[in-house]
């Protein structure tokens, strides 16, 4: 025998109330990892979105909180092309549009729009077909899951907002929102949003990218050449954008309520048990168990709950989110999967909500007269 | 006279912000070794008695001395039940989730170091009991007689030199209740340990050194043999 038998036998003789309480942590523990994946898969597919391959530099509309919605003359970009130490410059237009899927249902899809000699379309995966050629404005590349749901291959008509498109290229980016992206020339695009010489971004290519001082430099001479625009590296366009800000605050939010949800679950749960047994705990204060050792066979008994809970919590967790990301809309914008150090950060944060959790109710045990504990029940 | 293994000065104790009174300044002395049965009608506070002598209920006004000192606070009394003071309760008190066995070692734990060494104990102790064939049974699996043997074991892991026993018969036939307080008068022949015992039981009080009669919280009678 030994300090876990008595609270490992405690949980076997009542398998029901033990599976009961389990099945509470569980739910808890599924519920904070359901949300706190949901909510960092969002934020991973819309980083996805924004880091464009062989993009070193993107320029933005300075202040604009959303890049979609503002307006820069498309004219800059030879301009800031012409810079020293610029390579090339793409002007693109990004949007979100909502588009109608065969059989039911609709889906938001990003749509870029690139000019045909921008080094994005020479830089995107292909998996079929090709980019559309300079004489084809009316031409499309789909994203690999986009065609499929749109059930379209190469050489297939499609018509965009009322104009008819032909597919050039079915495209594998990589990604939920780039994968379920469309791509099409700058022009077409400006002429389908009705925002003619308009761009909502630059992506720019430099000639020393991994030269920190050189990029810093010359980030320092654009930005006091176009003062409207702001100039960030490729691995700073997470950090900076403000929907991502919001994404992340969001997950924090959605992380604290979820901890703050389980912490009480276990807490009751704890709580409960310790209170049925009273009397038990009364007969070890009475053959001389110090309150120290009543206190962490509690704590203990309430960590093994916590972890047969949280494993099982992490199974279901996945199977939810699995099944939540089913949903059309809502596996577009949430890059799917458990990730490790999401399940790791989990499992540790319902230790620590078990201990935290049995600390109160072991403590009111440890604390009780024997003989008052064993007159219970 | 020795100085008094366990000793009760002036202890009262009452509840429910003084609506009830359980003992009324009552003072006892047992000295090493002794046995003594404190006897009386139902309520006069036989069990708060033997809970005050334990430490595991504290008195509400008065003293209760071990070897002459008072023990600071629940910590000293946690030490003292664990190595000193032994207890067997009429509803037996094993832990239903636990064998035999397992329950004979509890209160060993954190006492005597070594898991071998416990088990090896709490074999000895319930073979001398008579139950070397039911160390694997749960208390749900044994007779009322057995269970008792069980906390007999139990309250002699560590070798207490104070058993407190409280109606250990009360739930018991006539003969397993001859059989227990055989075992009991024994086991603390056996070890010199005192005994106080708390009976409704003529025949059980008869087999110890002194009987203290309470009634309604206060010591109305004392009779040595």
């Amino acid at each position: 025998m030994n300090a876990l038998t008595l609270p490992a036998a405690d949980l076997r003789r009542r398998p029901l109330r033990t599976a009961l309480t389990a099945l509470g942590i569980a739910a808890a523990v599924s519920s904070y990892l359901t949300l706190v994946s949901l909510s960092q898969g969002l934020e991973r597919g819309w980083i996805a979105s924004l880091e464009g391959r062989g993009v070193h530099m993107l320029a933005l509309s300075r202040d604009t909180v959303e890049v979609m919605a503002s307006s820069l003359p498309e004219a800059l970009g030879p301009q800031i092309a012409a810079e020293e130490g610029v390579v090339q410059a793409s002007g693109e237009m990004a949007n979100l549009i909502r588009l109608e899927l065969p059989g039911a249902g609709t889906l938001h899809v990003t749509v870029r729009g690139w000019p045909p000699d921008s080094f994005k379309w020479r830089s995107l995966p292909l998996g079929d077909g090709r980019p559309p050629a300079p004489d084809e404005p009316r031409a499309i590349v789909l994203g690999v899951t986009l065609a499929g749901l749109l059930r379209l291959g190469v050489g297939d008509a499609y018509a965009l907002r009322g104009e008819p498109f032909v597919v050039t290229g079915i495209a594998a980016p990589g990604g939920v929102w780039n994968d379920r992206a469309l791509f099409l020339p700058l022009a077409a695009m400006q002429d389908l949003f009705d925002r003619p010489g308009q761009v909502t971004e630059f992506s720019l290519q430099v000639a020393r990218p991994q030269d920190a001082a050189f990029v810093a430099d010359l980030t320092s001479r654009l930005e006091g050449r176009f003062e409207r625009l702001a100039f960030l590296e490729s691995g700073e366009i997470a950090g900076q954008n403000d929907v991502v800000r919001t994404f992340r605050a969001f997950s924090g939010a959605v992380s604290w309520v979820a901890m703050g949800m389980a912490l009480l679950i276990v807490l009751n749960t704890l709580l409960m048990s310790v209170t049925e047994r009273t009397r038990e705990i009364g007969i070890l204060a009475a053959v001389g168990w110090s309150p120290g050792r009543v206190l962490a066979t509690v704590v203990v008994q309430g960590l093994l709950l916590t972890a047969v809970g949280a494993g099982a919590g992490v199974a279901l967790g996945a199977f939810s989110l699995g099944v939540v990301l089913r949903h059309p809309t809502l596996g577009g914008l949430v890059e799917p999967g458990l990730h490790p150090e999401v399940v790791v950060e989990t499992l540790i944060a319902a230790l620590w909500v078990g201990a935290v959790g049995g600390l109160y109710p072991a403590w009111r045990a440890a604390r009780a007269r024997p003989a008052a504990s064993l007159r219970h029940g | 006279m020795p100085t008094p293994l366990v000793e009760l000065v002036d202890a009262s104790r009452v509840y429910d912000a003084g609506r009830v009174v359980a003992l009324r300044g009552v003072s006892l002395r047992v000295a090493p070794g002794e046995s003594l049965a404190v006897v009386g009608p139902s309520g006069s506070g036989k069990s708060t008695l033997l809970h005050l002598l334990s430490g595991m209920d504290a008195p509400s006004a008065g003293r209760v001395l071990f070897e002459g000192r008072e023990p600071r606070g629940a910590g000293a009394w946690c030490r003292l039940r664990a190595r000193r003071i032994g207890f067997v309760f009429q509803a037996y008190h094993l832990l239903p989730a636990l064998t035999a066995w397992e329950n004979v070692q509890v209160p060993m734990l954190g006492v005597l170091a070594g898991a071998r060494r416990r088990a090896e104990r709490a074999r000895e102790l319930l073979d001398r009991l008579g139950l070397g064939r039911r160390l694997h049974h749960r208390p749900a699996e044994l007779s009322g007689g057995e269970r008792q043997r069980v906390a007999i074991a139990r309250c002699l892991a560590n070798g207490p030199d104070l058993i407190l026993a409280d109606e250990p018969t009360g739930n018991l036939d006539t003969a397993t209740a001859s059989e227990i307080l055989d075992l009991l008068s024994e086991v603390r022949a056996e070890r010199r340990a005192a005994l106080v015992l708390v009976t409704h039981d003529a025949a059980a009080a008869a087999r110890t050194e002194r009987v203290v009669r309470l009634v309604d919280g206060r010591v109305a009678g004392e009779e040595r043999r």
